[in-house]
């Protein structure tokens, strides 16, 4: 497109093979987006209508209450709040887990390439031996640290879990990043007179906006969507969002009410939703970014 | 007044692989001191040391005879232009110049004035509020020059700096280095692949090889009587031919034999004070432009001599004509004036200028030379 030469001498021949192509790309697609297709439907239709329809009918009519009451009334275990509560548990806990993971990844990195020691490349290695470590092997560890620390079950030692555990990946990401940063430029700017702070700042730091989209949208899915830490490291009032969703659905008092059930679980995933189309570009950009450009 | 003093230096990145041996260099103040060799010699180890970019291993380094061999990059007061340039991408032209300032804290009327001055020399004012990649490569030189020039340094450090322009910005920029240095009198160090870099702007020149200094001179001393066979065949484009000849003795005193394309011989007497004995095997260099078209006025002059060779192949470069014959079963290289018309495959006479010749000692590679003993004798 950019090219408009370039456009008018090669406009697409539709061929066999290319239809054959977009067929099957459809057709995966829409396999891809049937449960989200289900799970809209379901969240705008009355409980009445969910019995008697099939679950790829349209509503009858379209109606709020599902949202409304996933929203604010609906029952998660004990109390019958709804989600908002948890929803902003999640933010407040997931804002600065991603904020302190990613500035401490990318302070690691930019150590970790540019500023080598004795035994960096172990360091780094064992960090990256950290990514392959399961979940569930830090739990009981984790546990009782945290109990040191007089932080169990608070917003702060979730916050601490999600940001040690992150660190790995975001080290990762950022040291791969600075790797292909021309070490030149560190080398002048340290002639110039600045000083390890000063050309995080203002010299690698600028230039690292793709790897930073990239940590930042990695960081917020992965913590956003955390279920087990959640469900681990947190109890009652404090707990994240994936685990009130999980108590509103296995609370069952009467019948079940599957449109407040999708709308809470539509609700859950909306935040990695948006963060996907506002950055979604960035992250493969910087996913594929080798060179720098001014 | 700044002198720079590089004493005893040495450098060892891992145990027992030497990178750099015993570099001693004395740099004058206001000198253009050049460093060539290799690629992987040490050149830039040895600029980053001296930057304090990199440990020194052993021994000193003195700046104005103070001491700086471990003091920070910073507090040396010495400014470096990289191969890269090595810009800082996310800051405008003007911020690329300023920032050292900055850093150092300098006033910011001060440091706009400063800007402006080193942009106006440079004829960069007009691109200030550019980011580094909307600049051609030449632009970018000045800029990563600039840069360096703002903070009005005690030394400039120089690695190879035009490298990654094109020939004809590279000519211009060499020129405007040259002048540079003429109008602000500063001292220089300089890496450079380029040879001719290095003769035109140098005025000494030192040439490592496997981290060692073979030579350090003026660019005359370096070309005319080089130290060893790889400073002869490094410096000199197209390259000083070399023949192994074996020393003889007729009533005249010591020779060595050169035969034409006609099996004629040439005798090339050498020189009575040069430490050689008969049976002798050495290798003579002559440079290409020791091998001409007969000059008939010069054929008259000592040790010319006049042969017919068979011309292999002809490079003509405008102003010679680079002729490829062969002399002792040699291929040898000969500097020709077109105007002589050299032809593959023809026969042309030539005129050898055997008074230009060098003598070296093939397995230690030294140049032969006067010995003091001999010359008393
Ligand atoms: N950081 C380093 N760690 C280990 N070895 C290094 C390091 N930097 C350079 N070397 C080695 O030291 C030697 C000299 O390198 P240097 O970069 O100084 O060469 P150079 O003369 O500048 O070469 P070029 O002309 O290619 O720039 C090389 O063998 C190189 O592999
Ligand atoms: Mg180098």
């Amino acid at each position: 497109m950019r090219n408009p030469a370039l456009h008018h001498a090669k406009l697409p021949t539709v061929t066999l093979g290319r239809l054959f192509i977009y067929a099957s790309l459809i057709a995966m697609a829409a396999l891809y987006l049937m449960p989200l297709w289900v799970v809209l439907l379901t969240s705008f239709k009355t409980t009445a209508d969910i019995r008697t329809g099939n679950l790829l009918s349209l509503p009858d009519v379209w109606v709020l209450d599902g949202w409304l009451k996933a929203w604010s009334s609906a029952c998660t275990g004990v109390s019958c709040n709804g989600i908002s509560g948890y929803f902003i548990n999640s933010s407040v806990m997931v804002l600065p887990a991603v904020a302190i993971s990613t500035l401490l990844g990318a302070l690691n990195g930019y150590v970790l390439s540019m500023w080598r020691f004795k035994g960096s490349e172990l360091l780094f290695g064992l960090l990256l031996f950290g990514c392959f470590i399961p979940f569930q092997v830090i739990l009981l560890p984790m546990a009782q640290t945290l109990g040191w620390l007089g932080i169990a079950n608070t917003t702060a030692g979730l916050v601490l879990v999600h940001v040690i555990y992150g660190l790995c990946f975001t080290t990762l990401f950022f040291r791969n990043y600075y790797q292909a940063l021309p070490g030149e430029i560190i080398k002048a700017a340290r002639l110039d007179g600045a000083g390890f702070f000063t050309i995080f700042w203002r010299i690698v730091l600028p230039l690292s906006r793709p790897i930073i989209m990239v940590t930042v949208i990695w960081q917020f899915t992965a913590i956003w969507n955390d279920f087990l830490f959640g469900v681990v490291f947190s109890a009652g009032d404090n707990q994240p969002m994936t685990v009130a969703l999980n108590n509103l659905v296995n609370t069952t008092t009467g019948a079940k009410e599957y449109n407040v059930d999708m709308a809470a679980a539509v609700l859950a995933a909306l935040p990695t939703l948006l963060v996907y189309f506002v950055a979604g570009k960035y992250f493969v950009r910087g996913l594929t970014a080798g060179a720098i450009k001014g | 007044m700044t002198s720079l003093s590089i004493c005893n230096v040495g450098k060892q990145y891992h145990k027992g692989a030497t990178t750099l041996e015993n570099i001693n260099l004395e740099i004058r103040s206001g000198e253009f001191l050049i460093l060539v060799g290799p690629s992987g010699c040490g050149k830039s180890t040895l600029m980053n040391m001296i930057a304090g970019l990199e440990e020194v291993s052993s021994g000193q380094i003195l700046l104005n005879d103070h001491d700086i061999t471990h003091a920070p990059p910073a507090a040396r007061d010495i400014a470096m232009v990289f191969q890269s340039y090595a810009l800082y991408p996310n800051m405008s032209v003007y911020d690329n110049i300023a920032f050292g300032l900055q850093i150092r804290k300098w006033p910011k009327s001060d440091i706009e004035t400063e800007v402006q001055r080193v942009a106006k020399m440079l004829q960069i004012d007009h691109l200030l509020s550019r980011k580094p990649a909307q600049l051609s490569g030449g632009q970018q030189q000045r800029v990563a020059m600039g840069r360096a020039l703002a903070r009005r340094p005690k030394v400039y450090l120089f690695d190879e700096p035009l490298s990654n322009l094109d020939a004809k910005l590279r000519v211009e920029m060499r020129t405007e280095v040259k002048k540079l240095h003429q109008r602000l009198g500063t001292t220089i160090v300089y890496v450079t692949h380029d040879q001719i870099e290095a003769m035109t702007l140098a005025d000494r020149i030192a040439v490592m090889k496997d981290g060692v200094i073979q030579q350090l001179g003026t660019p005359q001393e370096i070309y005319q009587s080089p130290n060893n066979l790889f400073v002869a065949s490094f410096i000199g484009s197209p390259a000083m031919n070399f023949i192994p000849v074996t020393v003889e003795r007729n009533d005249q005193g010591l020779f060595v034999q050169l035969s034409d394309s006609g099996g004629q011989r040439l005798n090339v007497p050498l020189r009575a004070d040069l430490p050689a004995t008969v049976g002798q095997e050495l290798i003579l260099g002559l440079r290409p432009e020791a091998i001409t078209e007969v000059q008939p006025h010069r054929l008259s002059q000592a040790d010319t001599f006049q042969g017919q060779f068979m011309v292999e192949m002809t490079e003509p470069t405008g102003p010679d004509t680079l002729t490829l014959l062969r002399i002792n079963q040699r291929e040898v290289t000969a500097r020709i004036a077109p105007q002589a018309n050299p032809q593959a495959g023809h026969s042309l006479a030539l005129m050898l200028d055997a008074s230009q010749a060098l003598f070296f000692e093939p397995s230690s590679g030294e140049r032969l030379r006067a010995s003091p003993q001999q010359r008393i004798a």
